[in-house]
């Protein structure tokens, strides 16, 4: 075949074209467009714009409102990440088998992925507004009623419940796919030297779990970094903007309330972000993990 | 010692595994109950009709029907094309000589970073001058073009693992390249693009921020734009919630209970991609 190849460029034009070009048109130039038009001062619709350079980001640097949702995307990425990576490897690590009993467990875990962010987003809001069903449960066992969505704490709390409730199933497959390239051999040498399964976890499961530990906390980083839905529905950005992301910014500037290219700052500053996180943690955790081995 | 391990075991798998499901519970029997008695009593699953279900099939501010239409043929079409142009790319990635297929991985695999919002202020422009905006067509091409990664990143695994000898033998033969493809390597890859088309479904079906910004809005909802517009009206209106939410969930709930195993697999493929 790779005789075949190259003996025909046509062949390789028509495999590669349509993939490309779609990639190329909806992907890559927008991404530069983005970045060109953060350079403006367009509106989006007016027949021309001005080169501002770089005043949009000096805007963004002494905007208060964009500030804020980089906080509090950060809050909601690192907190979720760390959450989901406990109860991702705990998971795992009781459902490394292949009996019924575990496959039904890890299929009633998985579950919720399946369904959109919306949908869930809808489910929790639902349950946790203040006259809803949390705190109808809450207050059957003598628990006062808390207004999750109205406080700023408990409503970024309630999006990252919904995020873990969502993603702890995906987690585990991630960690289980880890796990089955551990050779059962070893915890079993740990067993017979008398270690218990604390200690086998601590000294023969965590440290060569270390690679995929890398992996997988970029991945759900980068994931969380682009939180939207979420927020959309849950909370609507509130209480009072509260619980606004950079993502939810993008959109409000960029679409509702026609600053274009001010959107487009903001969503190059996201960009970034994900580009830095996913270079920085990737060179950290990979160091750490010689370290351990 | 072992047997309190597995008791231990067991216990903090059911206890999760009630928490993980209460808020589907909640939700299935929400659908059939009365909003005061989800409120009242959100745990028993009585008394159950079908009325909420029956309103949310007819309401003024959602028509699900056509909700259901517009989703189907997008994300039918979209996954439909994308198998085509990406098991293509795919396969040149993983059967083509030298640097340039690595090359042209990675630069796709830069894609996979860049998060919707990033790129969908100017894609609004894109789509307006090839005359697509607020289109199904534009849709479903900007769809492609953002799946693409992801896409032929999977198959191009696959790709590499089928021997190149069959390949070769229908070359000596006097088949040309494309033949070659379409005869040969794509019935070979049909496993990796069922896994595939269960994972780009579940994606496009469930897709929210794309169609709410690229259709606009009254140009025809996806379920997931509609019931969100819906929902607002209707927010204190449990049962109805929930009604909506079943429904517009229904379709990718029997796929999974259908093909479980297949559906974990398909995510953990994609998860790679990292």
């Amino acid at each position: 075949m790779r005789l075949t190849l190259r003996k025909a460029p046509g062949a390789v034009l028509l495999l590669t074209a349509p993939a490309l070009l779609a990639y190329v048109g909806f992907v890559f130039i927008p991404v530069l467009l983005t970045i060109f038009y953060s350079l403006t001062d367009w509106d989006g619709f007016s027949p021309s714009y001005d080169f501002t350079w770089l005043e949009n980001y000096r805007t963004a640097l002494d905007d208060e409102v964009f500030r804020h949702a980089l906080w509090v995307t950060l809050e909601i990425a690192a907190s979720a990440t760390v959450l989901l990576t406990i109860a991702g490897i705990g998971l795992a690590v009781l459902l490394n088998r292949r009996d019924r009993i575990t496959r039904a467990y890890q299929a009633i875990f998985f579950l919720p992925i399946i369904l959109s962010p919306i949908v869930s987003g809808f489910l929790f809001q639902t349950v946790f507004t203040y006259d809803g069903i949390g705190n109808s449960l809450l207050g059957s066992v003598g628990i006062a009623p808390v207004d999750f969505l109205g406080d700023a704490h408990w409503a970024l709390a309630t999006i990252v419940v919904v995020t873990v409730w969502q993603t702890a199933g995906f987690t585990m497959v991630l960690y289980l796919a880890a796990l089955q390239t551990i050779p059962r051999e070893l915890n079993e040498a740990a067993a017979l030297d008398g270690a218990g399964p604390f200690r086998t976890f601590r000294h023969v499961t965590l440290p060569l779990l270390a690679p995929a530990l890398t992996v997988n906390t970029v991945l759900l980083l980068i994931f969380f970094m682009r939180i939207y839905e979420y927020v959309v529905v849950v909370t609507g950005g509130g209480p009072a903007g509260q619980t606004q992301t950079l993502a939810y910014r993008v959109v409000q500037e960029g679409v509702n309330d026609n600053r274009f290219a001010y959107g487009c700052t903001l969503a190059v500053v996201l960009l970034v972000l994900i580009a830095i996180l996913a270079l920085a943690i990737g060179r950290l955790l990979s160091l750490r993990e010689r370290r351990v081995a | 010692m072992r047997r309190w391990g597995t008791f231990a075991r067991h216990a903090v798998l059911l206890s999760a595994g009630l928490l993980f499901t209460l808020p589907l519970y909640i939700a299935l029997i929400g659908a059939f109950k009365p909003t005061d008695q989800i409120v009242g009593s959100p745990l028993r699953p009585s008394p159950l009709s079908l009325d909420a279900i029956r309103k949310a099939l007819d309401q003024p501010t959602f028509d699900i029907a056509a909700a259901y239409r517009t989703s189907i043929l997008i994300t039918v079409t979209a996954v439909a094309l994308l198998l085509i142009v990406s098991s293509m790319i795919a396969y040149w990635i993983g059967r083509a000589p030298g640097r340039w297929p690595r090359r042209l991985e990675l630069f796709l695999l830069l894609g996979l970073m860049v998060p919707p919002q990033v790129i969908l202020l100017p894609v609004l422009h894109v789509l307006d001058w090839l005359g697509l905006l607020f289109t199904y067509p534009g849709l479903i091409v900007y769809d492609v073009g953002v799946y693409i990664p992801l896409a032929a990143f999977i198959l191009s695994r696959f790709v590499a693992a089928i021997p190149p000898e069959l390949e070769e033998a229908a070359g000596v033969d006097g088949a040309g390249p494309l033949r070659v493809f379409f005869r040969i390597s794509l019935p070979l890859l049909r496993p990796a693009l069922i896994t595939l088309a269960v994972l780009l479904t579940i994606f496009i079906w469930n897709d929210f921020v794309n169609p709410l910004i690229l259709l606009g809005s009254g140009r025809g909802e996806t379920v997931t734009t509609g019931i969100y517009r819906s929902i607002g009206t209707y927010s204190t209106d449990y049962s109805s919630v929930f009604a909506n939410i079943l429904l517009v969930s229904a379709p990718m709930i029997v796929l999974y209970l259908l093909m479980q195993r297949r559906v974990i697999g398909a995510f953990a493929a994609g998860a790679v991609k990292g």
